[in-house]
């Protein structure tokens, strides 16, 4: 593995009984990288970011992260190591504020953090007005942000965010692509796994197209050989193979 | 502002107590007494159920563990109620590790059964090495082995009893309101909202849940201790089951404030419980009441639980 590579599966496959969510998935993200991953419903994107993230331990593969095998680690100990992430729907602690969400964020990852103080990613979310709301007060797209946030406070290496925009107004995808831009000058590597492929292409470097389980496509962004897939998976729901 | 708020709300029930207490008399002062050690013993089932969000039904143990170690300790080492005060602690402390391994691992519906065999094993514990602790009859104390004793010249029985009591709900009440303010309280809290999620941002939740329940059983043991050392007795009964739904009664009708609901909701069940005392078995009835009650109006309560932090800002 070289020095740049943050994270690197090999060969890593998850099955639940007979159902192949994911398989054989080779892939490196490089340090500082945003890598952009998409693909139709049912594709194993979330599966394959739980696998990362440590929720679910591959059937087959293996899963180094700084050169070290993790495949074994628990979600905790991957947070330990700095490995972050955000879940499909939004998941924050709702009887704490907003200030008190990031506070807990803030002290618990072991990898370096990013940002120095609460108020500092508050004012990067634009949600300065609300650091003393409780999170169960606060709107589905405000609750998005937050988990954002309390991932980037955590003392992160790399961020997986599972469809960081589902459910956000036009609005607020707009302060999130410009969050995550904000973010390549942290040096922080970052998964983005969304549905809006405008939106992935836009920010990510290099693109990873996901079908059946499989890893159909892996390149950069503005790549036609990539777009052609794409098409491909999303228009005609093709396999690669196919 | 808030916190201003929250803190002349929960020392507020306190200083009403120590204000009418010159006015009192002999069966209010003795009454109340106990209503405020057992309002210790709420604060410390609080911590698990409504901090933690762990449902146990066997905090009686933990209860009978403090109340065992310190009356025990005064029969059969040394008459010192200070020594014994501690001695019930530090039993209460070891028996809600044990029980905290072995019943935090597991959570949910498994963690209530989990306490309940436990304190019905201790419950019959007791029972079963009857010629050491009395039995379902009990052990009364020697006078000398009370906490009051030492203290009774100078102010008489009841009155020493009455400031015993107040001064430890004091402290009680102050350990939770720093506790809720504290950030080690915020990781409670977090834990009852998604013990996941705070996995996932690197924390031990295994630790912190056995670390609540240990604290919630230095509470419940001194509630017990204090229970031997202040009114000379120890005795099974204790250990059973009533005792252990008794605080999930007082924690629901107290309501969402920790600072205060315990010691509120405890107050209201034992002052209806004793008025209710003449009818058969009347105790009893009115905790079973108010539990079916209190699962029937569970969704209006909710909602004057959200309309009371909405207007107050005052959360657990």
């Amino acid at each position: 593995m070289s020095p740049s590579q943050i994270l690197s599966l090999r060969g890593v496959s998850k099955f639940f009984g007979g159902v192949q969510a994911v398989l054989d998935v080779y892939l490196d993200v490089l340090e500082g990288e945003m890598l952009g991953l998409i693909g139709p419903n049912g594709a194993g994107k979330s599966t394959l970011a739980k696998l990362i993230l440590g929720s679910l331990k591959p059937s087959t593969g293996k899963v180094f992260f700084g050169g070290r095998d993790i495949t074994g680690l628990s979600r905790r100990e991957r947070a330990g190591l700095g490995i972050a992430g955000t879940n499909q729907f939004p998941r924050v602690f709702s009887s704490l504020t907003l200030r008190e969400n990031l506070e807990i964020s803030l002290k618990s990852g072991g990898g370096k953090h990013l940002f120095e103080s609460v108020a500092e990613v508050a004012e990067l979310l634009g949600l300065s007005g609300l650091l003393e709301a409780q999170a169960s007060s606060l709107s589905h797209g405000q609750r998005r942000l937050l988990e954002i946030g309390m991932a980037l406070v955590s003392g992160s290496r790399l961020l997986v965010l599972d469809e960081p925009s589902q459910g956000l107004t036009g609005g607020e995808v707009e302060r999130l692509a410009s969050i995550l831009t904000g973010l390549s000058s942290k040096r922080l590597s970052v998964i983005l796994i969304d549905h809006r492929v405008d939106f992935v292409k836009s920010l990510s470097g290099r693109v990873g197209v996901m079908s059946k389980g499989r890893m159909v496509a892996l390149g950069p962004a503005g790549d036609k050989g990539v777009a052609d897939v794409i098409e491909e998976v999303y228009l005609r729901g093709l396999d690669a193979g196919d | 502002m808030k916190g201003l708020a929250r803190t002349i709300v929960t020392f507020s029930i306190p200083a009403v107590l120590a204000c009418i207490y010159p006015i009192l008399p002999e069966y209010a002062k003795f009454f109340l007494a106990r209503v405020m050690i057992l309002s210790v013993y709420a604060y410390g089932y609080a911590i698990c159920f409504q901090m933690l969000g762990m449902l146990s039904l066997g905090h009686a143990a933990l209860f009978a563990a403090g109340m065992y170690g310190a009356g025990l300790y005064t029969i059969y080492a040394s008459p010192s109620p200070l020594s014994a005060l501690l001695m019930g602690v530090a039993a209460a402390l070891a028996f809600s590790l044990a029980m905290g391994l072995l019943s935090t691992r597991v959570g949910g519906p498994f963690l209530t059964i989990t306490t309940l065999l436990a304190a019905q094993a201790l419950y019959l514990v007791a029972l079963h090495f009857n010629e050491i602790t009395g039995g379902e009859q009990g052990i009364v104390l020697g006078r000398e082995a009370t906490l009051v004793w030492p203290l009774s010249p100078w102010l008489g029985e009841s009155d020493s009893r009455y400031l015993f009591s107040l001064v430890t709900l004091v402290i009680a009440v102050t350990g939770v309101w720093a506790l809720s303010r504290s950030r080690l309280g915020k990781l409670f809290i977090a834990v009852r909202d998604d013990e996941e999620k705070l996995e996932s941002l690197g924390y031990n939740t295994a630790t912190l849940k056995l670390l609540g329940f240990a604290l919630s059983g230095v509470y419940s043991g001194t509630a017990g201790a204090l229970q031997a050392l202040l009114y000379s007795y120890v005795g099974a009964g204790y250990a059973g089951i009533l005792n252990s739904v008794e605080p999930v009664l007082w924690v629901l009708v107290g309501g969402p404030l920790i600072q205060v609901g315990p010691l509120l909701g405890c107050m209201l069940v034992n002052i209806i419980a004793d008025l209710a005392r003449g009818m058969l078995r009347g105790h009893v009835l009115i905790v079973g009441l108010g539990l079916v009650l209190i699962a029937f109006a569970a969704g209006r309560l909710s909602w004057a639980y959200r309309l009371l932090r909405r207007s107050t800002g005052l959360v657990s």
